[in-house]
């Protein structure tokens, strides 16, 4: 097979026949982009010295840690002082959720961290309510409104469900909750790739869901004066953020969202329409959950069959996708972002395309959905029902 | 019509220690032998409280009613 444009979006990120190629688990993260792995060994042999050092050998790491929080900032809209540089998504949000005193509101399809931080924190004795959303994802504006009437609040939600590719309607959200109420806004859906929320006070971005380096995370505030962290207090100047975020980290995860595809939902939204289209003409009983907003995140439902089972028969294909919100074997509970839809909880299968995707990839990829699930009915003898 | 008389089952599956998909396929499979007519599921699985529902508004029948049963919940089921 000859290489074709859309390989090139970044040369050399997957090989193309590589185990990689066909990994449509983009919303899990992505392999560090090729330009960010050679950026990223430099930054490691120069980035060393302390930043806050006044000796010379500490000016490269100073340099760098700016020129990355600049950057990052700017993708996020907020100044550079409003940039907090953390490690894995969990602790930005465990950061953001303790950094905004009073109630916590959070949507019914939040993440599982949002979920078990405001649980422990429910636990410690702030008061968290979980706002609703239709069949569709979408969080109910009237009652995020009333429940932000009662009195000091803090919202949290996702732009873009990671899970379902909902977009909740942020512009509105703010309307309902008011100017004062912080909104917490979970955008690792859509920076880099689509249109992000813009009426947020803080937002929580994950490098490598855009192919820079695992292991860390960013905050974003929008008036870093209105955030009160609850950790040890720093050499005073920047006491929102840990003592010392990693700069490699930092300096690579900034290249590596300047380096991402620029055309990547130009080019993924007709293969996620496509994708959607053709699951829907080929194999019967199966359904789109949620709202199906975003240009690469997709979870199907497919009647009677096993998440767990599914996803390990497409791995026998050399498939990677995740069963994402399905109940599985390890769990048995019906995971809350189906529950939250009214969804059915089993056989359900999330892919989202990874920036390499092309045409080919899909049609392989419902050839063998099709020919898997069939396979499945079969076996469970629930083909004529 | 709300204040009917609850409707008396004319088969019921019993899917109690059994987990999803396996109560909706129950579900299904006494749907398709009976034809028209209300099937009851005994289920203890907590995600047939999600699943059953999801299965009628893709396969157009209607949950009438869910109750507690001893160790289980019933699930009424108006098919056909």
């Amino acid at each position: 097979m000859s290489a074709t444009a859309t390989d090139g979006a970044v040369p050399g990120w997957v090989d193309r026949g590589s185990a990689a190629w066909r990994y449509l688990d983009a919303a899990s993260g992505l392999p560090l982009q090729p330009t960010a792995r050679t950026a990223l060994v430099e930054a490691l042999r120069t980035g060393w010295p302390d930043p806050t050092r006044r000796y010379p050998l500490a000016r490269q790491s100073r340099r760098m840690l700016d020129s990355a929080r600049h950057s990052l900032a700017s993708a996020l809209g907020v100044a550079p002082e409003g940039l907090i540089l953390l490690g894995g998504f969990d602790e930005a949000v465990a950061t953001a959720l303790i950094g905004f005193p009073g109630r916590l509101l959070v949507s019914a399809v939040e993440d599982i961290a949002v979920l078990r931080t405001a649980d422990l924190l429910q636990r410690q004795g702030r008061i968290v309510q979980i706002i609703d959303v239709d069949r569709g994802g979408r969080i109910d504006l009237a009652a995020a409104a009333a429940a932000a009437e009662a009195g000091p609040c803090v919202v949290v939600v996702q732009d873009v469900n990671i899970e379902i590719g909902t977009r909740q309607p942020i512009a509105a959200l703010r309307e309902a909750v008011g100017a004062r109420t912080p909104l917490v806004v979970d955008v690792r859906a859509t920076l880099g790739r689509e249109p992000m929320a813009v009426h947020w006070d803080a937002a929580i971005a994950v490098p490598q869901l855009w192919g820079g380096p695992p292991g860390c995370s960013v905050l974003a505030l929008r008036d870093p004066d209105r955030f009160r962290p609850e950790r040890p207090p720093t050499d005073g100047q920047r006491d929102i953020e840990p003592a010392s975020p990693s700069i490699p980290l930092a300096a690579t995860a900034a290249l590596a969202l300047e380096t991402f595809p620029v055309d990547h939902t130009e080019r993924l939204r007709p293969l996620t329409r496509m994708l959607r289209d053709t699951v829907a003409a080929r194999i019967p009983d199966s359904a789109v959950i949620g709202s199906a907003d975003s240009a690469w995140i997709t979870m199907f439902t497919f009647l009677y069959v096993a998440a767990d089972e599914l996803i390990d028969e497409l791995a026998r294909r050399g498939w990677s996708c995740a069963s994402g919100a399905s109940c599985t074997s390890d769990t048995r509970r019906p995971h809350h972002v189906l529950t939250a839809v009214g969804a059915s909880t089993h056989g359900s299968l999330r892919v989202s395309l990874p920036p390499w995707c092309d045409r080919g990839l899909v049609s392989a990829f419902v050839d063998d959905l099709d020919d898997v699930v069939a396979g499945l009915r079969r076996d469970a003898g629930v083909t004529d029902l | 019509m709300s204040a009917a008389a609850e409707p008396v089952a004319d088969v019921t599956v019993d899917a109690r220690g059994r987990m999803c998909p396996a109560p909706v396929i129950e579900l299904a499979r006494a749907a398709r032998r009976l034809g028209t007519g209300v099937v009851a599921v005994l289920a203890d699985d907590p995600a047939a409280a999600t699943d059953i529902p999801a299965w009628c508004s893709m396969r157009g029948a209607r949950l009438i009613c869910v109750a507690d049963a001893p160790g289980a919940r019933r699930y009424l089921v108006a098919v056909g």
